[in-house]
C-alpha cells in the first residue's frame, strides 16, 4: 500500500523510539549519536515523526515539561501495534533478501 | 530556576514563534531550548550561531501557519471530503461516471467552440477606428441583388457634393499577376489599387513608411510585411523596385509596409497600389466603368436620406434615366463590419460568411449543451438513488437540508470542474482540426486566449445551477425513515418526476432523430449535385486562362494545342460554366427595352467542345465571319414568347442573327436555375479562357505537351496556369461540403448522447420496478416478458417522439433544401430507415440495462425486505 514502506531514516527513528520507550526530538537525536555517531538535525526527526504518525506507526501526547525546557511540555511519541509491524516486516524483507545474496569472495587486482 | 538554564536569544525565538504554527510551537520550542541547554559551553556566539541554523531548519511548509490555518479551516476539511466522497461515487459505477463525464465534457466543450467560433466570425472588421462610420455604397437597380462594385467618378462626386461625407477611398482589384523584384519572381493573387486616403480610413497598422503619403505618388506600392520577407528578406524594402507583369517596364516604388492583414477583415490583400496609376485623370472621374468599390467614412449620425437622394438624382443624370428607373435605384450603404456576415451582393470581393450559418451553430451548440445537460442530470439523480441509505443517515445523525443540499452542490462543482478543465484541454486539442476545417484563425487555446477561460467560467456558473440544484434539492428531499425502510424500491417523491424526464427523454430522442435524417438529407442531396447531369460535359475540360501576353501569340498556341494527340477540342470564350458569366441587357428588333441575359463571348467550336445539345437550329459555323447569336430556351422564352426565334436578329454591343437555340444547361452551381443565356460570336476572337476537351486516357500526355509548348511559344513568360472544369464546379459546392462534414459529426455525437440519455432513463426504470420483477419471477415470469415488460415504457417515449421528430426533420429538410433550384426528393426510405436506426440505438441500449435487471436472481433483490 501506498505511504505503507518505511524510508531509511524513518526505520532509524521508528527503532530508536521502540527502543527508548517513551521518546521525543531531542531524546531520539541523543540516542541515534550514542548508537551509530550519526548527528541528526532536530528538524529532520521532527518532521520523521510527524509523518510516521501520520502513517499511523506511533501515536503522540503530550507531557514532562522540565526547566531547559522553560516549562514547556514535549511531544511524547510511542509506538503502534501497526509500527512494530512494519518495522519486522522491513526487516524480514531484509533478511529474505540477505538470505539470496551469495557468499562473494574479492579478488584483490591492480588494474 | 537552575542556574546553569541560559536561554538562547529572544529575537531567535521570535523568528520561530513568528512562523510556527500554535499547534508545533510549544513542543518544537521546547525541543529547541533543551538542546540549547544540551549544547554546552562551547562559546556563546558559536552556540547560538548553531542555534539559529537550528530554528531556520525547522522552517517548512508543514509547520507554517498559513497551511495549518488553511488544513484546519473547517471549509478545508469539508472540501476534502467531500471531494473524497465524490471520487469514492465515481469509483463505485464506473459506466456512469464515465457516461456523465463525458456528456459534460462534450457539451461544454461543443459549446464553447460554437460561441467561440461565432464571436470570431461577428468581429469582422471591427478593428477599424472608426468602423461604425465606414460604409461601402453599392446600388440597388431592381435586379436581384444589390451591386458591390460602382463607376470610378462615385467617389470623387460623394467627396464633392455630399456634406456627410468626411472621407472615401476607392478600391479596384488587380488581376492575378507576375511580379518580379531582383532575381525574385512569385505569381500573386492579392492585389489592390487604392485612394491615398486608405490608410486614413482604414486602421491597417503601418510598420514602415508613411500611411497619409504612402500612396500619393502613381508608382507607388505599399506591401505586407510577409511580402516583404519573401522578396527582400532581411533586407529593408523601402524604396525598393517591383516589378509587375501587367505594367510592361515601368516598375513600382514600395513606400510602405504594412502588418499582415488579419483574418477577420473581409478585404484580403498581398499588394496596394495608387489608384493614380490606373488610368488617368479623366478616366477616374467617368462614369462608364462599374468595376470599383467605393467607400465612405461619414460624420457622426450622417443623414441617409440626403445621402441616397444625392447619389440616386446623379445615377438618373449620368445614365439618363426615366422615372421608373428612379423608382427602383437605392443606394446601398453596407457598414463595413456588417460586409462578412451580412452582405449577398453581386460582385462582391470575397466569398462571405452568413449570419444564419452563425445562428445555426449557435443553436446547436446551445442544444448539445441542453441535452448533454439532461443526460448528466438524469444519470446523477439515478445515482444518487443509491446513496439515498447515505442520505437518510446523514439526516439521522442530525444533518440538516441546508448541509445536505450544499454537499450535493459541491459534489456537482467538483464534477463540473473536472469536466471543464477537460474540455479546455479538448479545445486544445482539436484546434488545428477546426483552423484547418474553417481556413481561419480561430484560437481555441486558453493560454494565448485567456476570454476563452472567462466563458467558461461563466457556463459553469449556469451549468451549476442548471444541473446542481435540481439533484441536490431531490436528493436531500428524503425523508430517513422511508429511506432506511425501503432499501431499493425508489421514494414515492421520486417517481414524481417522471413525467418532466419523460418529456426531457422525447425531446432528445426527436431532436436526434432529426439530425439523423438531417444528416442523410445533406449527403444525398449532396450526392444528387455532384452527379446531375448539367446539360453539359464539365469532366473532360482542362482550362487555361488567358491573359495580355498570351493573347499576342494566341493563334499559334492554339494550333499546336490542337494537333497534341488527345485533344479533341478547344475553345476560347469570355467565360466558362463555372465562373462568373457576365449579365447584361439584350434587346430584339422593335423591343424598345432590353432583357437581362447573361452574355457568354464565344467561337464557333464553343458547343461542341462542350457537348451541349442543340435543340432547333445550327451551331455558329467559320465559313460565316459575322455577328451571330446562340440563345438557350430560357432566353427564348424570355425574348421571343411569341415567335420562333431562329433568324431573328438580336442586339447586344453589334446587331445579329440568331442561328440555334441550346437546350437549357446549368453554367452555374445548382443553388440557381438555369438563367437566359445569349452565346454571341464576334468577328473577332473573344479572349478570356481556353478550354480543352481532353481524352480522359491521354491527360498526362496533354498536360505534358500543353507545358511543352508554352514554352516554345512564349519563351519569356512564366508556365502557364491550368485548372480541370470539374473542380471547379466542386469548389461551388464548398459550403455544403462542409456542412456535410459538419452535421456528421454532430450526427455522431447526438447519438452518443442519446445512449447516454437512454441509458440513465432505462437504469432508472429498471431500479424502479425490480421488485416487481423478482416477485413476478418467483411467481413463474420468464425473462422474455421481464424484458419485455421494461422495454414497454420505452416504445411509448420512442413512439411519442418519433411523431415529433419525423415533422420535425421534414420542415427543416424543406427549409435546407429551399437554397437549392434543384433538389433531391425527401426519400419515404430514408424517414424510414433512420427511424429502425433510431429504434435499434434505443433498444439495443436500454434492452442491455434490462437485461441485466430481468435476469437477476430475485432472491437479491427481495433478500432486503
Amino acid at each position: 500500500m501506498k505511504g505503507q514502506h518505511l524510508g531509511e531514516l524513518e526505520e532509524l527513528v521508528l527503532i530508536t523510539t521502540t527502543i527508548l520507550g517513551d521518546a521525543y526530538t531531542v531524546s531520539i537525536v541523543n540516542e541515534v549519536e550514542a548508537n551509530t555517531g550519526r548527528k541528526l538535525t532536530l528538524s529532520a526527526v521532527h518532521t520523521v515523526l510527524v509523518r510516521l504518525e501520520k502513517k499511523g506507526f506511533l501515536k503522540s501526547f503530550m507531557g514532562g515539561a522540565t526547566n531547559e525546557r522553560g516549562g514547556r511540555r514535549r511531544r511524547l511519541y510511542k509506538i503502534t501495534a501497526s509500527g512494530y509491524a512494519a518495522m519486522n516486516e522491513a526487516k524480514e524483507l531484509r533478511t529474505q533478501l540477505w538470505d539470496k545474496v551469495p557468499a562473494l569472495t574479492f579478488e584483490f587486482s591492480r588494474s | 530556576m537552575q542556574k546553569d538554564y541560559q536561554n538562547p536569544p529572544k529575537w531567535m525565538d521570535r523568528i520561530l514563534e513568528w512562523y510556527c504554527s500554535e499547534y508545533y510551537l510549544e513542543e518544537v520550542q521546547g525541543d529547541l531550548h533543551e538542546w540549547y541547554a544540551q549544547a554546552g559551553e562551547s562559546g556563546t556566539t558559536f552556540r547560538n550561531l548553531k542555534y539559529l541554523l537550528n530554528v531556520i531548519r525547522y522552517f517548512s511548509l508543514e509547520r507554517s501557519k498559513t497551511f495549518q490555518n488553511i488544513v484546519q479551516h473547517p471549509q478545508y476539511l469539508s472540501m476534502k471530503s467531500i471531494i473524497k466522497i465524490t471520487f469514492r461515487n465515481l469509483r463505485k459505477d464506473k459506466i456512469s461516471g464515465f457516461i456523465r463525464y463525458s456528456n459534460l465534457v462534450i457539451g461544454i466543450a461543443v459549446f464553447m467552440l460554437a460561441l467561440i467560433y461565432a464571436d470570431y466570425e461577428l468581429n469582422y472588421d471591427r478593428f477599424h477606428k472608426n468602423a461604425e462610420n465606414i460604409y461601402r455604397i453599392g446600388q440597388d437597380q431592381g435586379g436581384d441583388r444589390a451591386w458591390a462594385a460602382g463607376p470610378f467618378g462615385l467617389g470623387p462626386f460623394l467627396l464633392e457634393n455630399v456634406a456627410d461625407v468626411k472621407r472615401v477611398t476607392r478600391l479596384i482589384p488587380e488581376r492575378n499577376t507576375w511580379i518580379s523584384s531582383g532575381d525574385k519572381k512569385f505569381y500573386e493573387r492579392d492585389i489592390f489599387y487604392a485612394d491615398s486616403s486608405f490608410f486614413n480610413m482604414f486602421s491597417y497598422e503601418m510598420i514602415q513608411g508613411n500611411p497619409k503619403t504612402a500612396l500619393k505618388d502613381p508608382s507607388s506600392i505599399v506591401i505586407t510585411e510577409s511580402m516583404a520577407k519573401k522578396y527582400f528578406g532581411n533586407e529593408d524594402p523601402m524604396g525598393k523596385q517591383m516589378q509587375l507583369l501587367v505594367d510592361g517596364d515601368d516598375p513600382s516604388i514600395v513606400t510602405g509596409v504594412i502588418k499582415d492583414i488579419t483574418d477577420q477583415s473581409h478585404l484580403s490583400f498581398d499588394f496596394l497600389r495608387s489608384v493614380y496609376a490606373y488610368g488617368d485623370e479623366e478616366y477616374q472621374r467617368s462614369w462608364r466603368n462599374y468595376f470599383v468599390y467605393t467607400y465612405i467614412e461619414t460624420y457622426d449620425n450622417p443623414d441617409f436620406f440626403r445621402i441616397d437622394n444625392l447619389v440616386k438624382e446623379e445615377f438618373i443624370a449620368r445614365y439618363n434615366g426615366d422615372d421608373e428607373d428612379r423608382e427602383r435605384f437605392k443606394t446601398v450603404l453596407t457598414p463595413v463590419h456588417r460586409i462578412h456576415l451580412y452582405t449577398n451582393q453581386e460582385k462582391d470581393l470575397a466569398d462571405n460568411g452568413d449570419v444564419y450559418t452563425i445562428y445555426i451553430l449557435l443553436s446547436i451548440g446551445a442544444f448539445v449543451l441542453i441535452i448533454s445537460c439532461i443526460n448528466f442530470i438524469n444519470i446523477t439523480i439515478i445515482k444518487g438513488l443509491d446513496r439515498s441509505k447515505e442520505v437518510g443517515l446523514r439526516k439521522t445523525v442530525g444533518a440538516s437540508r441546508v448541509s445536505l443540499i450544499t454537499q450535493f452542490l459541491s459534489e456537482n462543482l467538483v464534477f463540473l470542474l473536472i469536466a471543464g478543465i477537460s474540455s479546455l484541454l479538448l479545445l486544445i486539442l482539436v484546434e488545428p482540426l477546426v483552423q484547418n476545417f474553417t481556413g481561419k484563425h480561430v484560437i481555441l487555446n486558453v493560454i494565448k486566449n485567456p476570454s476563452i477561460g472567462l466563458v467558461l467560467l461563466m457556463i459553469l456558473v449556469g451549468l451549476q445551477l442548471l444541473s446542481g440544484l435540481y439533484p441536490a434539492l431531490l436528493l436531500s428531499k428524503f425523508r430517513p425513515a422511508e429511506i432506511i425502510h425501503s432499501s431499493i424500491n425508489a421514494p414515492t417523491s421520486i417517481s414524481k418526476v417522471g413525467l418532466t424526464r419523460k418529456a426531457l427523454v422525447i425531446l432528445q430522442f426527436s431532436l436526434s432523430l432529426i439530425l439523423i435524417i438531417g444528416s442523410i438529407m445533406v449527403t444525398n442531396q449532396m450526392n444528387f449535385l455532384k452527379t446531375k447531369n448539367l446539360g453539359f460535359e464539365k469532366d473532360q475540360i482542362l482550362l487555361v486562362k488567358l491573359n495580355y501576353s498570351l493573347n499576342q501569340k494566341i493563334e499559334t498556341f492554339k494550333e499546336m494545342i490542337s494537333d497534341i494527340p488527345g485533344v479533341n477540342h478547344l475553345t476560347i470564350s469570355s467565360s466558362v460554366p463555372g465562373y462568373r458569366i457576365m449579365m447584361e441587357g439584350v434587346r430584339t428588333i422593335g423591343d424598345s427595352e432590353s432583357k437581362a441575359s447573361r452574355i457568354l463571348i464565344v467561337d464557333e467550336s464553343f458547343i461542341d467542345t462542350y457537348s451541349m445539345e442543340i435543340a432547333t437550329g445550327e451551331n455558329f459555323s467559320e465559313s460565316r465571319n459575322q455577328t451571330e447569336f446562340i440563345i438557350n430556351e430560357s432566353m427564348a422564352a424570355l425574348s421571343f414568347p411569341d415567335r420562333n426565334p431562329i433568324g431573328e436578329q438580336l442586339i447586344w454591343n453589334d446587331t445579329g442573327r440568331v442561328v440555334g437555340i441550346v437546350k437549357d444547361f446549368n453554367f452555374q452551381s445548382l443553388h440557381t436555375s438555369v438563367e437566359p443565356l445569349t452565346m454571341v460570336k464576334l468577328p473577332r476572337h473573344a479572349n478570356r479562357y481556353l478550354s480543352i476537351q481532353f481524352n480522359p486516357q491521354a491527360v498526362d500526355n496533354v498536360l505534358l505537351n500543353l507545358s511543352e509548348i508554352s514554352d516554345e511559344v512564349y519563351p519569356n513568360l512564366p508556365d502557364i496556369e491550368t485548372e480541370f472544369l470539374d473542380s471547379r464546379f466542386e469548389e461551388l459546392y464548398h459550403a455544403e461540403t462542409k456542412l456535410q462534414a459538419i452535421i456528421w459529426v454532430f450526427c455522431l455525437l447526438t447519438i452518443f448522447l442519446t445512449i447516454s440519455g437512454v441509458f440513465g432513463v432505462a437504469s432508472y426504470n429498471a431500479r424502479k420496478k425490480s421488485k416487481e420483477i423478482a416477485v413476478r419471477k418467483v411467481l413463474g415470469a420468464s425473462y422474455i416478458e421481464m424484458l419485455w415488460q421494461l422495454l414497454r415504457g420505452f416504445l411509448y417515449l420512442l413512439l411519442f417522439a418519433i411523431a415529433v421528430g419525423l415533422p420535425g426533420a421534414f420542415i427543416l429538410s424543406k427549409w435546407w433544401l429551399r437554397d437549392f433550384a434543384y433538389q433531391t426528393e425527401i426519400p419515404v426510405l430514408l424517414f424510414i430507415i433512420s427511424t429502425v436506426a433510431m429504434i435499434l440505438i434505443v433498444l439495443l441500449t436500454s434492452g442491455y440495462i434490462s437485461s441485466r435487471t430481468a435476469r437477476t436472481n430475485p432472491a437479491a433483490i427481495l433478500k432486503d425486505e
